[in-house]
C-alpha cells in the first residue's frame, strides 16, 4: 500500500497528475507538501535505520529494510532534482526543496520555544505554591500506644 | 549518531551540490530567512495555543488555577503580537502577499500543509520500521536442548 502511494505521489510530479489550480498551474501548496513528505520521509528513515542498529538487539535485517526507504526516498528526491515533470521543474522543486528544509527548522524551533514557554509556566506556578503543611512528629506515649497495638495482633497464642 | 543520521539526506545533498555545481545551488538566503522566521513564529502560536488547551487538563487536578493559565495566555498573546509586529515591518517577511493579513492566512494554510506532510512522513516511516520489526521470524529466548 505505501509502495502504491509513493508511485501516486512520484506521478503527481512526473505524471499527469499534477495538483492544478488552473491549467498549467500547479497548486503552490503541492510546492510545499512534496519536499517536506519526501525529504522528511528520508531523514527519519535514514535515524530509524541508524537507531535499530544502535538501540536494537540483531535488528540488522530491520535496519538494512529502513535504509532502503530511506534510499529510496533520497532516490525520488534526486530525481525531483534533476529530471523535469510536465509541470514541475528541477530548477522549482530544488528552490522549493530548500524552502523546505527552513520550514522544517522553523517548525521544529517554534515549537520547542512553546513547548519551553509551557514548561517555564507550570514551573513558576508549581514553585509559587506553599509547602504543604506537615504534621508533629509523634510522642513517645504515642509511639508506645501503637507498638503495643501492634504487638497485639502479631504472633498469637498456640492452641 | 541518529541526530547525523537524521541530517544525512539534505547534506548528502549539498555535498554533491557542492560537488557538480561548485556552489550551493538554488539557496536564496534571503527568501530561506523568510521562510524560517515566518514558520518559526507561525509554530510557536499555534504551538502554545494547544498547550493553552492542555492547561484546561492540567487545572483539573489544581483547582483550576488562573495564574498559569494567564501567564500561557500572555505567551500565545506574545506570539501573536509579535508576527503581526514583524509582519508589519514592511517587506521583510511578506512573502508574494500584499498585506499583514494576506501573510498572516497563508502562513497557517501553509503551516497546516506542511503539518500534514509531517505526520504523513512520520507515519510512513513508523509504519515501515513496526512492520519489518513485526513481519521478521518469531524469535525464542531459549534454544531447545537436543535430547
Amino acid at each position: 500500500m505505501a509502495g502504491i502511494g509513493f508511485v501516486w505521489l512520484a506521478g503527481m510530479h512526473w505524471w499527469v497528475l499534477t495538483p492544478q489550480l488552473a491549467p498549467n498551474e500547479v497548486n503552490p501548496y503541492w510546492y510545499v507538501f512534496w519536499p517536506t513528505f519526501i525529504l522528511l520521509t528520508s531523514c527519519l528513515a535514514s535515524c530509524s535505520a541508524v537507531t535499530l542498529l544502535m538501540i536494537g538487539v540483531e535488528r540488522k535485517a530491520e535496519s538494512n529494510t529502513m535504509f532502503i526507504v530511506s534510499g529510496l526516498s533520497f532516490a525520488v528526491l534526486l530525481l525531483g532534482l534533476n529530471v523535469d515533470g510536465p509541470l514541475v521543474r528541477g530548477d522549482e522543486f530544488r528552490e522549493h526543496l530548500w524552502l523546505a528544509v527552513s520550514d522544517l527548522a522553523g517548525i521544529a524551533v517554534g515549537s520547542l520555544l512553546s513547548i519551553l514557554v509551557f514548561a517555564l509556566v507550570i514551573y513558576l506556578y508549581e514553585r509559587s505554591l506553599p509547602e504543604p503543611k506537615t504534621i508533629t512528629p509523634p510522642t513517645e506515649s504515642e509511639l508506645k500506644q501503637v507498638s503495643s497495638l501492634i504487638a497485639s495482633h502479631l504472633g498469637g497464642e498456640e492452641e | 549518531m541518529m541526530l547525523f543520521a537524521f541530517s544525512l539526506p539534505p547534506l548528502l545533498i549539498l555535498a554533491i551540490d557542492m560537488t557538480f555545481y561548485g556552489g550551493f545551488k538554488g539557496i536564496d538566503t534571503g527568501v530561506s530567512f523568510t521562510r524560517f522566521a515566518n514558520a518559526t513564529l507561525t509554530a510557536y502560536t499555534l504551538c502554545s495555543l494547544f498547550l493553552l488547551g492542555n492547561l484546561f487538563f492540567y487545572g483539573e487536578s489544581r483547582n483550576r488555577p488562573w495564574a498559569p493559565l494567564v501567564g500561557m495566555i500572555m505567551a500565545t498573546a506574545f506570539g501573536i503580537l509579535a508576527t503581526i509586529f514583524f509582519l508589519g515591518q514592511g517587506s521583510m517577511l511578506l512573502e508574494n502577499n500584499g498585506s499583514v493579513r494576506a501573510q498572516a492566512i497563508y502562513n497557517i494554510v501553509h503551516m497546516f500543509v506542511s503539518s500534514g506532510a509531517v505526520l504523513l512522513a512520520v507515519s510512513v516511516a513508523l509504519g515501515v520500521t513496526f512492520s519489518a520489526i513485526t513481519s521478521q521470524k518469531q524469535r525464542t529466548d531459549f534454544e531447545l536442548e537436543e535430547e
